[in-house]
């Protein structure tokens, strides 16, 4: 009887379970061969960052295996003032000459914006470029093949040229906290300050800048001739880097960077927080018309729209739910249908966007946050609006 | 397919000491059959099915100098990171409507519906064939532990004889056979329960 169950259970689960293959998508070619990719370098920075961390020393194992993502590219770049041993070739200035490079350490460690752009020479000519921000705790590098890559401290979403995003996974500025631009964009391994790299002094002094330069440690000789670190004679910050390798002939990546605020992509940096004042209000009746709401002052975001009406809980009751959309600059919709009870003065929040939906298919992604106000007049109130693209 | 004892120790030996070629070994073995369990699971969304694969393998390249053949096979390692990821998309998609519809479609369905699961009465034929049953099951599958997965999917999607599941999983065939008596135990149970949950709030797209 048992066993006959048996082969009926079997034979039943065996009828639902076929289903799993109905519509499941085959392994796309394409994907697979960019992940290989990128998951190899995954693993590559990995196991470079591992042997990092167990040394507990400024130095990394691989030129190569930490260049995981542009952002981190310019971070391998500083690792490597920090990690080099030093070898003195002082041509000393008249003023400047003894001039360490504690000095320019200690006022790296004040910045908390940084406008950078990353050159890659290969035969005299640049093969490719990158132009990046730090601000606010936030790293964005824009690639010139389109590509994109933004670190918000808890993520690091990359999306392409096209809008698509491509990979979202942890931060990687997220494990720091509190720590400078210089730390962060080093992932903390400025903190290991070398007791000889501080005592450095410039091997050059121009009339408006030092040059200091550093030999590479013995593990990355293999890909690093030396690095050459151009800075500020007034303002005694990193200007320029410039790595000169020997794996490739006439190779060299260049870093330039500035710590004026150019117009950094409002987007991505100027998110709001709800503490902060409403973009919009505006008064809205329960199981009425839908209600716009001019949003201003939150870049790219033109209004808001919410209908409130009631719905049955089992349980509960009546309650308040809402629809909202949100309409851009560029005039387009996206909305939800938020069938959950909305509670007066109480925060909700609302999140719509992807790369899919808007019709221009480019990566948007809007959170909202809104309080509904109760007023005198009953089934009216008072909805505030906070709005922002993440 | 799958790689053999030996050949596993050597690779996470070289995983260890962060081997480029032993990183692609894994991947190139793996990358597909993983593929087509994650889609199993997750349907016909191919863009989602992408950026889970993409979250396992770069979950897996973070701590593959981690794993230690002595605990269990690259594939069991492999599957539970990926399982988790699957279990992640779906608490994502705690409001999916597409769930809530075939939850909607199955409560109104005429019959004696637990008596199908429990196979006590027959199901009819575009039941079984319909696309919502098989979100049903997708997602009743996604909330079992990963060695129960891997149980069901090549046993009854993949139609793997007990011993050679047995040889993959490094246990004999009368295990395996109890331990599909009850992963399929599991799995009625997991049915069982998302039918009964009727989502209380739904987000959906406009």
């Amino acid at each position: 009887m048992n066993e006959q169950n048996d082969k009926q259970v079997n034979k039943r689960v065996s009828s639902f379970l076929s289903a799993v293959d109905r519509g499941a998508i085959p392994p796309d070619k394409q994907s697979l061969n960019k992940l290989q990719e990128q998951s190899t370098a995954e693993f590559l920075a990995s196991s470079a960052d591992r042997i990092l961390q167990s040394e507990k020393t400024s130095t990394i194992s691989s030129w190569e295996t930490i260049m995981k993502s542009p952002i981190t590219k310019l971070a391998a770049a500083a690792v490597i003032i920090v990690a080099v041993i030093l070898r003195l070739n002082i041509t000393r200035g008249p003023d400047m000459a003894s001039v360490a490079w504690a000095n320019v350490a200690t006022n790296a460690k004040q910045v908390d914006f940084v406008h950078f752009y990353e050159l890659k020479f290969r035969k005299n000519r640049i093969n490719n470029s990158l132009e990046g921000w730090f601000a606010k705790g936030k790293v964005l590098a824009k690639k010139d093949d389109g590509t994109t890559f933004y670190d918000d401290g808890k993520t690091e979403t990359v999306i392409d040229k096209h809008g698509e995003q491509i990979r979202k996974g942890p931060s990687d500025l997220g494990n720091i906290k509190g720590l400078t631009f210089f730390e962060k964009i080093t992932q903390g391994l400025m903190q290991y300050e070398n007791e000889d790299m501080l005592k450095q002094v410039p091997s050059h002094v121009g009339d408006d800048f030092l040059i200091y330069r550093f030999d590479p440690p013995e593990r990355i000789k293999e890909w690093v001739e030396d690095v050459a670190i151009t800075v500020g004679r007034n303002s005694l910050l990193p200007i320029q880097m410039k790595i000169r390798r020997k794996d490739q002939a006439d190779a060299y990546d260049l870093y330039i960077l500035d710590y004026e605020a150019p117009e950094r992509p409002v987007e991505f940096f100027d998110t709001q927080s709800i503490t902060e004042p409403p973009h919009g209000k505006g008064e809205i009746v329960l199981d009425d018309e839908e209600v716009v709401i001019d949003i201003s002052d939150s870049p790219g975001i033109k209004a808001v729209v919410i209908r409130l009406y009631s719905k049955y809980f089992e349980n509960m009751g009546e309650l308040n739910v809402f629809d909202a959309a949100v309409i851009t600059t560029e005039g387009f919709r996206r909305g939800i249908a938020r069938q959950i009870p909305w509670q007066s003065n109480k925060e909700d929040k609302f999140s719509v966007g992807d790369s899919k939906h808007w019709p221009d298919k480019k990566f948007r992604h809007v959170t909202a946050k809104i309080m509904l106000r109760p007023t005198e007049k009953k089934g009216t109130y008072l909805v505030e609006v906070r709005c922002w693209f993440d | 397919l799958y790689l053999d004892k030996n050949t596993e120790r050597e690779i996470a030996k070289d995983l260890q000491k962060g081997s480029r070629q032993a990183w692609l070994r894994l991947y190139e073995t793996y990358a597909k059959p993983v593929w087509r369990n994650i889609a199993r699971l997750m349907g016909d969304n191919s863009a989602a099915v992408a950026d889970v694969v993409q979250e396992t393998f770069l979950a897996a390249a973070r701590s593959a100098r981690n794993f230690d053949p002595d605990r269990g096979s690259l594939w069991a390692w492999l599957w539970t990171i990926a399982n988790r990821q699957v279990a992640l998309y779906y608490r994502k998609q705690k409001s999916n409507p597409v769930l809530a519809q075939a939850q909607n479609w199955w409560t109104s369905l005429d019959g004696e519906k637990l008596d199908w699961i429990d196979a006590k009465t027959d199901a009819p034929p575009d039941i079984l064939q319909s696309r919502q049953l098989a979100t049903l099951v997708r997602c009743a599958l996604s909330q079992l532990p990963g060695e129960y997965q891997t149980l069901l999917l090549a046993k009854y999607v993949d139609s793997q004889p007990a011993d050679r599941i047995a040889e993959q999983m490094s246990c004999s065939a009368v295990a395996v056979r109890s331990k599909l008596a009850r992963a399929r135990k599991a799995f009625q149970k997991a049915f069982k329960k998302i039918i009964r949950s009727a989502p209380g709030a739904k987000e959906v797209s406009l």
